[in-house]
Order: C-alpha cells, then structure tokens, then sequence
C-alpha cells in the first residue's frame, strides 16, 4: 500500500516512452465475433476476425474448459504447412484432406480461404443442463495471426455455450458522427483536434437475467466499453495509460483525434459487452494541410 | 581498685574534651562504663556573645542502669557554661553495670574561629548553552588581568565567582570539553562587582546516542555502535529522522522507492515488527516512507534488532526496531518548529510540579502541492498525513516512577484516475491508515536489586481501502495488553527478569465488492457482489523468562543471556503456543575486541485476519532458527563490527494451491521454507568535533521455496550487495555538509515471455518465465547530500538545510515497466534528483 504514491508517480510520468495499445503500427489482433455471440449445442459457430496488418488468421480449439494454462496439443509442423497452404488453389479432396487433418489437431479455420465456422457438439448439451453449468460455460478459441514479413500475433476468444431461451447477442454500433453528422472518414487538418462520436445502435446495451449463487434472479444490464485505434494521429482525451472509455447506459462515447502530418490511416473502435459480445467499425482518417 | 576511665565530651560548638579519671569505690577490674548516648549542651547565648570558652569539669554519679543520677560541677570558666553542661550531662546514658559509679567528665567550650576578613566579589559570572540557556557545570574559569592570573569552575548552576580581582580589564578565557573555547573582555572597576552572562557554543558531534544496535539492556547483545543525535539529524537522506538512520546500517536492505519498509536481512517487511516504547505499532513511516510515525524531536533512541534479539521481543521471525521516547525534559520549557517542502511539526516539552511534559504535533500538506507539479494525464494524488504525541511523565520520585504517553498517526492517500471529471467516485481510490494508543507505565524500584514495571495499553487500529463507491476494504482492530516484567539481581552477575507479553485484541474485517465480470480465468464469467464481515478476537499472553550473566559483574567485559519466550495464540479455535528458546553471548575477549554470538528460535503465529476468515483451524506457526557471530574491535578512533548469520526458514504459510472450497479447505498451508544468510560489516570513525562517518556493507543471499516442487528461488527481497557509506564534516560557522552514497544490488523478478491477448475483457495477460525472479533489475546507486547552516542565539537556535536526494541522478532502477502486450520494457526509475529545502527552529520559553 504505502509503495502508491512513488509508483503512480513513476507510472505517470514515464508511460509514454513505450508503444501505447491503440497505435496501431505493427500486427494486431483487436478483436473476435462469434455469430451467434452465445451458442448452444448443435449450433454452428461462425467466427471474425478484427486485425491490423495480418496476412492470414488460424483457428483453433480443443473445448478446453475456461481457462489459458490448458495447453491444447498442437502439432507445430502441421500448423505451420497450413499457414503456407493456398487454399483456393486446393482441389475439393486435397482440401479435404488439409481439414481433415486440421480438426484432428483442433484448427477450424484458416484464412484467407478457409472461414472458420465451428460446430458446437450436440452431446454438451447433458453437461450444460446440470446445475453447476447452469449459468453456461465458456471454450477458448485461439487466434493466430501473422504478417507477410513473418510476426505472430496471438489472442484469445472465449464463446459462451448455454441452454439459455435469452442468449446474448452482440452488440451494435449505429454510426460515427461529427458534429452530430455520420461520416463514413475522418476528414481533418493537421494540427487541428477533431471531435467524434460513436453512436451505439438502439438496444445494443442489453439487459438480461443472472441466476445467482443463492438461486436467486438478479436483473442486470450491459455496459459497453468502447476502445479506441489509430494508426495515424493521437487521441487527445485520454492519457497515455488510458485508451478506452466506459459507456455509461444511454450515453454515447465522445473522443478526439489530432494528426500532426499529412497522410492517411485508419480509425477504429470496438465496443465489447463484457459478455462475449463484440462489434466493431473501421473509418479511414485522412489528415490534410 | 578503681580502673581509669577515659571519656569523650562534645559540646556544642565545642572541640572534645578529655576526661580525667577518679578512682572511687570502682572494682579496679572493670572497664569503663561505654556511654551509648552523648548530649550535646547549648551554648548559653550570653556566654556566646561574651566571647566567654573553656572547659567545665562535672563529677557525675552513674547508677547501675546507666543513667546518672547526680551530677556536680568540679570547675568552670562562668558565665552559665557550667549550668549548661550539667543539664546536658543529666541525659547522658551508659552501658549497664554492676555497681554504680562515680567518674568526671567534662563538657568543652569553645567558639568557632571569627572569619577571616575577605576580599570582596568583585567578579562573577553564569556560563550557559547557546540555543539551550542550558547551565553548564564544570567550565573552567582562567582570567588574566593585572599580571594575575586566577581560576575558576562553574557549579551545578553553571555560577562562578572571583574575590579581589585586579582592577583593570580582565581577559575571561572559558573552557568546557565539546564546546568551542570563549574568550571574553570585563572591566574591574573599584567598588563594584562585575557580572558576565556567558554563552557557550556547542561543537562538533557526540552528545546522546540515539541509534543503538541491539538492544541496550542486554548485555550480551548490545554493541559499542551508537549513533547521536547530531550525527543522525545530519545524514542525508533522513530528513533529520532517526528511525530511517537504520536504513544506513548493516542489514537493513534498501527500501523500494525510498518507502521505507523495513527490510531486515532479507526478511518480508511484513515478518518485522516496530515499537513504541515496548508497543507494536503497524507502520513505522508515514505514506512515502519520508517521515517516521513518532516526532523526532520526542525520540530517545531507537534500538535497531535485524536478528539475534532477545526473549523482550517475539511473534516475528524478521526483525526488530523499537522507539524509545524520550524520558528526560528540559528544566525550561523548550520548543522545536520544523518545516520543510512535505508537512511542518511543532513540538514542546519542560517541567512543571515535578512533572516532565512533551505535546508534539505534526500535519503535511504536500496534498495541496501535487496538483501544481503533475501533469493532467497522470492521476490526481493527494497523500496526507498528520500524528500527535503527548506524554506526561513523574520526575519527583526516585522509587516509584509512571508515564502517561499517547500517540497516533493517521494517513490518507486520494488517488483519481484522470479521465474523469473531479468528483465522479467511480474511479476514486482511497486509503485510511489510523492508529492511536495511550500507554501507560509504572516502575517501582524494591531496592537495589529489584524492580518490577507494568506498562497497560489501549489500543486503536483501522485500515481502509475504497475504490469508487461500492469497493471497500475495512479492517478493525481494538486492542487492550500489559507488558509487565520482573528485575532481580540475586548475584551481582546475575539478573533474572521473568515477564508477561500479553495482548488481547478484537479485529474485524468487511469486504464489500460489487459484481465484477470477467475475473479469473473466465472473462465472460458473471460477477457476483461479494459482501463479508467478519470478527473475533485473539489473546496472546507471552511470558518469559531472561537470565543475564555477567561473569565480572561489568556489562562492558560481556556476559550472556540465556531466555525462553512462549508464542502463545488463543481464538475461536482454540489455543496454540510454542516455546522459543534464545541465547546470546558476548566477551570481551581482547582489549577493545568483543566476540559476540548467539542462536535462537523465533516463531510467528499466522495473521489474525486468516483466522478472521477461517476460525475453525488452527493454523501453524511459521519458523525461523537464527544463528550469528561476529567480532567487534576498536582502535585508533576506529570501531569495527564484522557479524556473519544464517537464519533458517521452515513452516511459512502459503496460500493453499490445492484450495476449491474456502469453507472447508485450509486458506493456507505451512509448506514454504527458506534460509537467509551472509555477513554484515560496519566500520564507523568514531565520531569527533568536525567529523563522522561510517561505512556499512552487507552481503547477504535470501531464499524461499514455496513447496510447489519449482526448488528455491532469490526472495523478492533479496539484494545480494548493500554498500552504504556516510561521512558528515562540520566547517567553521556552524556549516555542516554531509553526504551517503549508496550502491544496491537490484531486486530479483520474474520476466515474462510474452502475452496473450484477452479479446473480450480487452486486456493482456502475460505469460511470466517459468523461473521465478530469474532476473534482477540493475543495480541501485545515488548520493544523496545535506547542507545545513545553523544560527544560535542564545535562547535559540535556527538550522535552515536543504537534502538533496539523488545528487548524481543516478538511474535508481526500482523495477520493470512492460507496455501493454509486455513485447516492450523499461526501467521504472526511482526519485528523480530531488532537493528539499526546510528549516528547524529551536527555542527556550
């Protein structure tokens, strides 16, 4: 406790010297959506991947329970060949012979070429009508992503399986706005601070019902948190440490972007439900003099 | 035949007198009857005044009983002498006899000597403490005047005079050990008496020894190191705190970010324990580690423990400090101001009705300053603190002696995340440390040889912890406990000191947190608000037992201590104790050579608040089998202390990794172990009128395995090399500059290996190296300085300083900063260069 105040002065005064999360400059993963956001069993999961300079993406999982230190076995030699396949130059039987493969060690997806959409195993569904699971259980997909100059980049998403009449949905963001106006780009000048809005859709923030620990119903309601990229310009309403910003219900999320050199990037902001949910949206920025 | 009997008379204001001897009726074997009571006769005030002596001879008839029962006067010189010494010779009374006898006796008269005619006083003066208006005893008086030259020493007032001095101009030169020589010029006048008002200044450093290492009551234990008050308030980077001096010293680690947790030999800051007077306290700094929780100016010494201790002490396995207030007052009340860049104390102690008085207070108010020295993208810091001392203490009796004191301190620290408005609690951090206690004490002394002292406490702990509204951690803890301890000295080289240790405190604890998402491994698990309290109470009655032998009766020539202390625990689940063993030597084996030693066990029940959470079980003690030895030496203004230790852990309390069930599974498990173990070495100048400095280094190795089958590895604190050295030097007008370099070896820690990233909580979660603390952050090295000036006046004195922490701005590394996916690190740099200016003022009411 008493090592706060030295730390937070170190933190604060020395974060900015290493990379921030929302520039985007390198490989990234940014985010996952799985359609349905919550699944139940017999269904078939399809699968998006939000990435920043990645040449492919590859799937994986091996219904582990929640948790990251369940290693899954993966064969790295096949893994590998499979980055290095041209799906769409497969023959329907070598393709299915590389999925075949494929399943065995896990992998449901690769991309470009082979989109991943996961089936979620009928028989779940006894394990999920017990009451210790009642509440539903989550299975990490893993993500790799790597770029034509060879880095990787890996990430996790986690898809929640339930029984439930209500399932969560993803949530949805309406539109970006100057000035109340939506824009399709951020138009702006150098040097010149422009203000933005990202307007979630009607209902996106939902409400659900918790079955609690003492069996009792509990209604709650989603908060988006919303977090910013950039690959051109800073974010003037944040500090260094800081690149996101919690909704409040019924609220929108306001930020600012300043470029200080001519050029063209991109924008982009992903809101996350908390509960599995994701949606995203891309704007080019386009700085001029 | 009558024997001879000789007696003595004694007038009053008379010299004896011989008495010749009559033979009468008196056997001539039997001795002379013994007078057993003699009594005295007046002076009858006319013979007095006349002038009128001599002696007066009486017959005195003595029964058998002893008494006389006729008295008659042989001869006298008149003048009512004779009447007075037979009324005086009435009540004279001798040893029984056989027979009644007759002797003479005579009563001699004599008035004292007329005084000799004196010069008068013609020259006098008060010699006193610049600063202090303290009077200074024993000063040697040397004036020249007229080709004479005369002397004198002051008296217990610090008062001297001179008779028939010389006219003219008289040259006064005074002279006082520690003190810088006076010369002043008085003109002897006929006729008058000259007064001089003279005021000392004190020199160089000494004075009281404040920092001890060990423990000053053992003999066995206690070293020839002790630090001063001048020389403490004059290291830099202490702010004037005694209690972070020990930061200086063999074993003491280096604190992280200058917090001042005490690290002693390795141990978790958590496994030490601090006093007040014999009291546990929680903390020993204030937030920031800059201020010690007691004012300094009410600190006696501070006794300095990082292992070996005695059986007075327990419940820990690290170390010891414990603060002594001080139990001496000025004569006058006296007052200290001090303020500096961080807070401002006052402080006033003094006598009054044959008591000693001491109220300090103290309140920061660097709150109010951060705001202006900080960005807006860094989060809003508001620390504070204040504490408050008051003791009244009985100065009037030599047997019987009791103290009144009460402290407390109470931290605050505001922390706001920038990103919101001011006043929006949502991200609002805070912490509330209090502590208060009113200790009592009384000592009664049987004699000599025995003593005992009972020291009752009340006691008031509560820490807080709130983030936002709906997050809050809130402990309690009210304590009531008497250290009560026995002092008997049946043998001049032996003293027995049984005690009792005992405490008995009621905690509480409530959690509130609300439901929170995507905790644990699971991001889309739901959250559930989570609310606990709960409370029980503990009673720990330590007793023990200290035996000091000291084989020539002399604690400077050694001795050993021999005790047993039982570790006792008793709550809602039952009672457990254990029983500690500890002995300790030491011998002065050459002349200014020591060689010292000791082994002991040391065991620390779990902390109350597991039991607060799980009060159906026992919990284990955690262990620690401390072995030292080393030699002292001094020679040549030098003093030398070289210890080695090894200190062996076993039991220590993890958390259980096999734990799925909180209500039924122990919270924790006594599978961990570990060893510590090196040398410490302390070369100190002892200390003279200009200069002071020593050189401390400490090479030290400590290890923990916490069972989970991964071997040993570096504890978080470890910090193989410590090198601390200190050298103060005091030019001419009251200048001192004075100077600590440091170099520390960096503290271990885990490295990671990179990161996953998290997509629906949107955070990171590295993946730490399979070896733990398989790195260290680069060593540690700065040199921190102190100027000070001081101006005394003659009632008072101001000291206005400026440390400067961090001269060479040396990186300070105190850990590795990694940016969001940890594919990117940088040091986290220490203090920056940091000067802080203050003042100190002093003044006698």
């Amino acid at each position: 406790m008493r090592w706060t105040l030295p730390l937070l002065f170190s933190l604060g005064c020395g974060q900015s010297q290493l990379s921030p999360e929302w520039q985007l400059d390198r490989l990234r993963i940014l985010g996952a959506r799985t359609t349905p956001a919550e699944a139940a069993p017999g269904d078939l999961v399809a699968m998006e991947a939000l990435t920043f300079g990645a040449e492919g993406v590859m799937w994986s999982t091996c219904f582990a329970p929640a948790g990251l230190d369940v290693p899954c076995p993966a064969d790295e030699a096949l893994r590998d060949q499979l980055r290095a396949l041209d799906w769409a130059a497969l023959s329907e039987e070598e393709r299915a012979d590389w999925v075949g493969l494929a399943v065995a060690d896990g992998v449901f997806g690769v991309q470009p070429g082979w989109d991943p959409v996961l089936p979620i195993p009928a028989e779940l569904a006894q394990a999920l009508a017990t009451p210790e699971l009642s509440g539903g259980l989550s299975v990490a997909v893993a993500l790799e992503a790597w770029s034509a100059a060879g880095d990787r980049e890996y990430a996790t998403k986690f898809l929640r399986l339930s029984l439930s009449q209500a399932p969560n949905l993803n949530p949805s963001l309406a539109a970006v706005t100057v000035e109340d106006q939506p824009v399709s780009a951020l138009n702006l000048r150098v040097g010149e601070p422009l203000v933005f809005t990202v307007v979630p859709a009607e209902g996106a923030e939902e409400s659900y019902t918790y079955l609690n620990s003492e069996g009792t119903e509990e209604l709650r309601d989603e908060h988006l948190e919303l977090r910013f990229y950039a690959s051109l310009g800073d974010f003037g309403r944040f500090g260094p440490a800081f690149n996101h910003d919690v909704w409040n219900p019924g609220e929108t999320a306001e930020q600012e972007l300043v470029v200080d050199e001519v050029g063209e990037g991109e924008l982009i902001a992903v809101a996350l439900d908390g509960r599995g949910g994701v949606d995203w949206v891309r704007l080019p920025v386009i700085a001029e003099p | 035949m009558l024997g001879g009997l000789l007696l003595a008379a004694l007038a009053l204001g008379a010299e004896p007198a011989e008495v010749p001897l009559q033979q009468e009726g008196v056997p001539e074997a039997l001795a002379a009857p013994e007078l057993l009571h003699f009594e005295p006769a007046l002076y009858p005030a006319a013979a007095e005044a006349a002038g009128v002596e001599g002696d007066v001879l009486l017959r005195l008839t003595v029964a058998e009983t002893g008494e006389v029962v006729a008295v008659e006067v042989v001869s006298g010189p008149g003048a009512g002498l004779e009447e007075a010494a037979a009324e005086a010779a009435r009540a004279l009374r001798f040893a029984p006899m056989p027979v009644s006898v007759v002797l003479e006796f005579r009563y001699g008269f004599e008035l004292a000597p007329a005084p000799v005619a004196e010069a008068p006083v013609n020259l006098s003066g008060r010699v006193r403490e610049r600063g202090t208006a303290m009077p200074l005893p024993g000063a040697d008086i040397e004036v020249e005047v007229g080709g004479q030259t005369l002397s004198a020493v002051t008296d217990e007032e610090g008062r001297w005079s001179l008779r028939g001095v010389p006219l003219g101009v008289a040259q006064v030169r005074v002279l006082r050990g520690g003190y810088d020589p006076l010369d002043e010029a008085a003109e002897v006048v006929a006729g008058e008496a000259t007064a001089l008002d003279l005021w000392m200044r004190s020199r160089g450093y000494g004075g009281d020894e404040i920092v001890v290492i060990g423990h000053r009551e053992d003999p066995a234990t206690v070293t020839r190191h002790s630090i001063s008050v001048e020389e403490v308030q004059r290291v830099p980077g202490t702010f004037g705190d005694p209690v972070r001096v020990v930061q200086s010293l063999p074993g003491a680690a280096r604190a992280p970010f200058g917090t001042g947790l005490l690290i002693l030999r390795g141990a978790n800051p958590e496994d030490s324990r601090v006093y007040v007077d014999g009291v546990e306290v929680p903390i020993v700094f204030h937030l920031g580690g800059y201020r010690s929780v007691v004012n300094s100016a009410l600190i006696d010494s501070v006794d300095y423990m990082p292992g070996g201790y005695g059986v007075r002490y327990g419940r820990a396995t690290g170390g010891v400090v414990d603060i002594q207030s001080k139990d001496t007052y000025p004569e006058r009340f006296t007052g200290t101001w001090r303020t500096d860049l961080l807070d401002s104390s006052a402080f006033v102690a003094g006598q009054t009705g044959g008591l000693g008085v001491a109220v300090g207070v103290r309140r920061s108010y660097i709150d109010a300053f951060i705001p202006f020295l900080v960005s807006d993208e860094t989060p809003t810091i508001k620390p504070r603190w204040a504490d408050y001392q008051a003791k009244v203490e009985s100065l009037a009796s030599e047997r019987d002696h009791w103290s009144l004191f009460a402290f407390g301190f109470q931290d605050y620290l505001f922390v706001q995340s920038p990103d919101l408005e001011s006043g929006e609690a949502g991200s609002a951090l805070s912490t509330v440390y209090q502590t208060h206690r009113v200790v009592g004490a009384w000592q009664h002394v049987f004699s000599d040889t025995a003593s005992a002292s009972v020291q009752p406490m009340v006691g008031y702990d509560d820490v807080q912890l709130a983030l936002g509204t709906e997050a809050e951690i809130k402990t309690v803890a009210e304590r009531i406990g008497a250290r009560a301890e026995l002092s008997w000295r049946p043998d001049p080289r032996l003293t027995v000191r049984p005690g009792l240790d005992s405490s008995l405190y009621r905690s509480s604890i409530s959690f509130a947190f609300p439901a929170v998402g995507g905790l644990g491994d699971d991001p889309l698990a739901e959250g559930e608000a989570l609310r606990l309290e709960s409370d029980g109470w503990t009673f720990a009655p330590d007793p023990f037992v200290d035996l000091q032998w000291t084989p020539t009766g002399e604690a400077d020539d050694g001795g050993v201590n021999l005790g047993l202390r039982g570790v006792t625990m008793w709550n809602k689940a039952g009672l457990s104790a254990s029983l500690d063993p500890r002995l300790a030597f030491r011998w002065a084996a050459t002349p200014g050579g020591s060689v010292k030693g000791g082994s002991g066990l040391y065991h620390q029940p779990p902390d109350a608040f597991v039991a607060l959470f799980d009060d159906t079980r026992l919990y284990s003690y955690e262990r620690a089998w401390s072995t030292e030895l080393g030699w002292e030496q001094s020679a040549y203004g030098l003093s030398a202390d070289a210890t080695a230790f090894y200190k062996d852990l076993s039991g220590i309390l993890i958390s259980n990794p096999a734990l799925e069930d909180p209500a039924t599974d122990p919270l924790v498990v006594p599978i961990g172990s570990g060893r510590v173990y090196g040398t410490e070495l302390l070369l100190r100048r002892d200390p003279t009128d200009h200069f002071f400095g020593w050189v401390s280094y400490t090479l030290s190795r400590s290890e923990r395995d916490d069972g989970d089958g991964d071997g040993a590895y570096a504890y978080d604190f470890d910090q193989t090399h410590i090198l601390t050295a200190v050298a103060s030097y005091r030019f001419p007008y009251e200048l001192d500059l004075s100077g600590r370099f440091q170099y520390v070896t960096g503290t271990p820690f885990t490295p990671y290996q990179g990161a996953t990233y998290q997509i629906d909580a949107g955070r990171w979660t590295p993946i730490p190296s399979d070896d733990r603390n398989s790195a260290r952050n680069a060593p540690y090295w700065a040199l921190d300085m102190r100027l000070s000036k001081v101006w005394t006046f003659k009632r008072g004195s101001v000291e206005a300083f400026v440390d400067v922490l961090n001269a060479l701005h040396g990186l300070n590394p105190e850990g590795t900063l990694y940016n969001y996916d940890y594919t990117e690190s940088r040091v986290i740099e220490g203090l920056p260069l940091i000067p802080s200016p203050g003042f100190q003022a002093e003044f006698t009411f």
